[in-house]
């Protein structure tokens, strides 16, 4: 290989003699010049050939040798340099643990949430609260509710809410308007809650005054339970059953104090009182869900226990919310049907009440409704009362809900009442997820 | 005595039989479902609470979800803020072996590298995940980690089938190298240390620099970012910061968010404004998850001519994304063909 570049160059040369010699005689050393670069050329050119003539022979080389050889030299070092090239392995310091690593003792500090609901009220005649005292036609701070919820151990939780209200104008009481541990590791599907809380009386008592789809409880509700509900000292027992045919069946036993003080004995109350409620919870499809309850309270009345309650209640919810763009529709329906039956001096009274109300979202933060209440009172079957309101409710996000809402009112004894409302309700801090019964 | 033994051998059998059954796994979203199934094998029965094209975040937890939840042998979330509904509903399910802590619970997102931790937490900058981003099934490297969480999970409750699940987790891990990187890359340089450059972010610049046998290592990248680099460094508006994990790992870039805040609808003036960055950027796809309003995405769509996708944002979002690796066929198949689309009708980019 290496002779033919010599053969060329004495070739090249022997070629450029001649043409020197069949030209005219030159000056010598312009010949000798141009000879010289000649050679030069060649010698490049030479170099050049012989470099790729050596590429060449080891690429055939390298095809030629076995395939266990020839790929795992370079195969080898490519793996090298991507290990190289990736450097460390990443820091852990990137990583995460699930839930926030604890850090300091304060980790252990309970969530906390604060609900704030102010409320704007325009009466076309004089209203009083229990106390003779006027509560119309102003704007109020109704109520701040402060919300602790912990893990005590691993086998129980507690809650502790505490409400700031506004009885009178100016005049603030703290109450404890819940305060309980729940023990959620019981065998056989129980769970039991001991301690303070609002009882499972149909479905909207549990909610708390600022979760009410509305401004206000439902007449039968304020008028049978209180003026705020029911909420008592007692132990609560619940069991899940199996689901059947669809429906997923929940039974709950209260022991309670009996200090209701519309259908119980109240403060004057020295035995306990008992409630049973059983809900049917069915989805029907993926966009719908109805839920069936029945719910019957037994106390005595009066502080020798002598005089008997029971007061009972049918409760219905429906709810629309399509999964696909679940945030942007929705439709309620909810219904309760009460009927008291109290044991007095002279003539036991037996009462009905009953209301029911319609809402709709029409888009992500607006929902509007209707709700329509009757009832008749737990001393007498002879007066009643009933209401009609409509509202809209705006939600600027989650945590910060306006609502604008009429009432009419009439009731036995008194003039018609006209209420114009406007509430502004809001939320901060851990904010615990409502329940599925929670509505807006 | 016999008696006593014959009884004892019949429960403890039936022990056996309970685990040879099936363990009653339940999941928060249909992609840690098709994550479980995978791993779990024929030793599973897997339920997921929530459907594809639902918000994950806003799940009304019903009954119906807490007697799901009441059978179950492992329960598994993702955690991270996402799925605040999950207390609720384990609460109502009176299982005390699947509470949080509990052998029989999982957190997915235990050990996976967090994008997007806010460095001040307020509400006033919106509906913050204090955390980090939550949505992190759609990096499929993330799915490797999650599906070990799974693993430890179901080996944890059913121990006899340990090497069974460490087998799946392994094929497993396998696929999701060899549909993201290609079967030859992979076959070439290994699942592992291509994992490794990806995450440091070396991987283009490498194959990119290196050759083998002649050819440069960039022509042999195949699967998901073999195809995403058609739309490599290619902009996008998005509705939700929900895609975070995705451009990170394909390299398409954020260039907003049509919520100016996280869980705050947008405006007419933050609508204005993306059109104007729209224009003045080129930005040629709008992408909006299946779950929220199209109107403002629709509206952008119509004064710019950028291309709107409407995309799955979990497995069974759309019909036709059946399992966890459909998902990626589907959201690169898309923009593939959405960036391909918006290139013949404005010319060159």
């Amino acid at each position: 290989m290496k002779k033919q570049p010599n053969q060329l160059l004495g070739l090249g040369l022997v070629l450029a003699a001649g043409i020197a010699v069949a030209e005219e005689p030159a000056d010598p050393a312009a010949l000798r010049k141009e000879m010289q670069e000649l050679k030069q050329s060649f010698k490049d050119m030479r170099r050049a050939y012989e470099a790729r003539l050596q590429t060449l022979e080891q690429r055939l080389d390298a095809l030629q040798k076995p395939a266990a050889e020839r790929p795992a030299d370079e195969l080898e070092a490519l793996r090298r340099d991507a290990e190289t090239a990736a450097g460390e392995k990443a820091a852990d310091a990137e990583k995460t643990e699930a839930t926030t690593p604890p850090k300091a003792l304060n980790v252990f500090n309970p969530r906390i949430t604060v609900f704030g609901d102010l409320l704007a009220r325009a009466d076309d005649r004089k209203v009083f609260n229990e106390d003779g005292e006027s509560v119309g036609d102003r704007i109020g701070l109704r109520e701040v509710e402060l919300d602790f919820r912990a893990d005590v151990d691993p086998y129980a939780k507690a809650v502790l809410i505490l409400g700031l209200e506004e009885e009178a104008p100016n005049e603030f009481t703290t109450t404890v308007e819940e305060g309980y541990a729940t023990f959620e590791t019981l065998p056989f599907d129980l769970h039991a809650k001991v301690g303070r809380f609002r009882t499972s009386f149909g479905q909207i008592n549990k909610l708390h005054l600022h979760d009410l789809p509305q401004v206000n409880y439902p007449l039968p509700v304020r008028t049978l339970l209180g003026e705020e509900g029911d909420n008592q000292n007692g132990l609560a027992i619940s069991y899940l059953g199996p689901t059947l045919k669809g429906f997923v069946p929940e039974l709950e036993f209260q022991l309670l104090n009996g200090e209701n003080e519309r259908v119980l004995a109240g403060g004057d109350s020295n035995s306990p009182a008992y409630l049973g409620h059983l809900k049917l919870f069915r989805d029907v499809g993926e966009n719908q869900f109805v839920e069936l309850g029945a719910s019957h309270l037994f106390g005595f009345n009066d502080e020798n226990n002598e005089q008997a309650t029971h007061l009972t209640g049918f409760d219905f919810l429906y709810k629309w919310k399509p999964l696909e763009r679940g945030e942007y529709r929705s439709f309620v329906f909810q219904s309760e049907l009460f009927y008291l039956d109290r044991e007095q001096p002279g003539a036991n009274v037996h009462s009905l009440g009953a209301y029911g109300y319609g809402q709709y979202q029409f888009g992500k933060r607006w929902y509007a409704g209707f709700r329509g209440d009757w009832t008749e009172f737990p001393d007498s079957a002879n007066r009643d009362a009933w209401s009609v309101s409509s509202y809209l409710s705006f939600y600027t996000t989650e945590f910060l809900r306006l609502r604008v809402g009429f009432e009419h009112t009439e009731e036995d004894g008194q003039d018609p009442l006209d209420t114009l409302f406007f509430q502004l309700t809001f939320v901060f801090g851990s904010h615990p997820v409502e329940p599925y019964w929670f509505n807006k | 005595m016999r008696r006593f033994i014959y009884s004892f051998l019949l429960l403890a059998s039936a022990g056996l039989h309970a685990e040879e059954a099936g363990i009653n796994v339940v999941t928060t979203l249909p992609d840690l479902k098709s994550i479980a199934e995978i791993i779990g094998g024929d030793k599973v029965k897997v339920k997921a609470l929530s459907l594809g094209y639902q918000d994950p975040h806003y799940v009304t937890p019903k009954p119906s979800l807490m007697a799901a939840v009441n059978k179950a042998d492992l329960f598994v979330e993702i955690g991270l803020d996402l799925e605040l509904w999950t207390e609720r509903v384990l609460d109502g399910a009176r299982n005390p072996k699947v509470r949080k802590g509990q052998r029989g619970h999982v957190y997915a997102s235990k050990g996976v590298a967090r994008l997007e931790i806010p460095q001040a937490i307020s509400r006033a900058a919106g509906d913050l995940h204090p955390q980090g981003n939550p949505h992190i099934w759609l990096d499929p490297l993330n799915a490797k980690v999650m599906a070990a969480n799974i693993a430890e999970g179901l080996k944890r409750v059913a121990p006899a089938q340990a090497s069974y699940f460490d087998d799946r987790l392994k094929a497993f891990e396998k696929a999701v190298d060899e549909r993201l990187f290609g079967k030859v890359l992979v076959t070439l340089l290994g699942g592992r240390i291509l994992t490794r450059l990806t995450r440091q972010g070396k991987l283009i610049e490498f194959l990119e620099a290196k050759e083998f046998r002649g050819e440069k290592l960039i022509g042999k990248l195949g699967g998901w970012l073999g195809e995403a680099r058609k739309f490599r460094g290619q902009k996008i508006i998005t509705f939700h910061q929900a895609w975070v994990y995705f451009a990170n790992r394909f390299g398409v870039v954020v260039a907003n968010t049509i919520e100016e805040k996280p869980g705050i609808p947008p405006s007419a003036k933050r609508r204005d404004l993306l059109i104007q960055q729209a224009r003045s950027e080129n930005i040629r796809v709008i992408a909006v998850g299946t779950y929220y309003d199209t109107s403002v995405p629709e509206a952008m769509a119509e004064a710019t001519g950028a291309k709107l996708l409407v995309l799955p944002i979990m497995t069974e979002g759309v019909k036709d994304v059946t399992d966890y690796f459909g998902l990626f066929d589907y959201l690169i198949g898309r923009l593939v063909q959405a960036f391909e689309e918006a290139k013949k009708e404005r010319g060159s980019p």
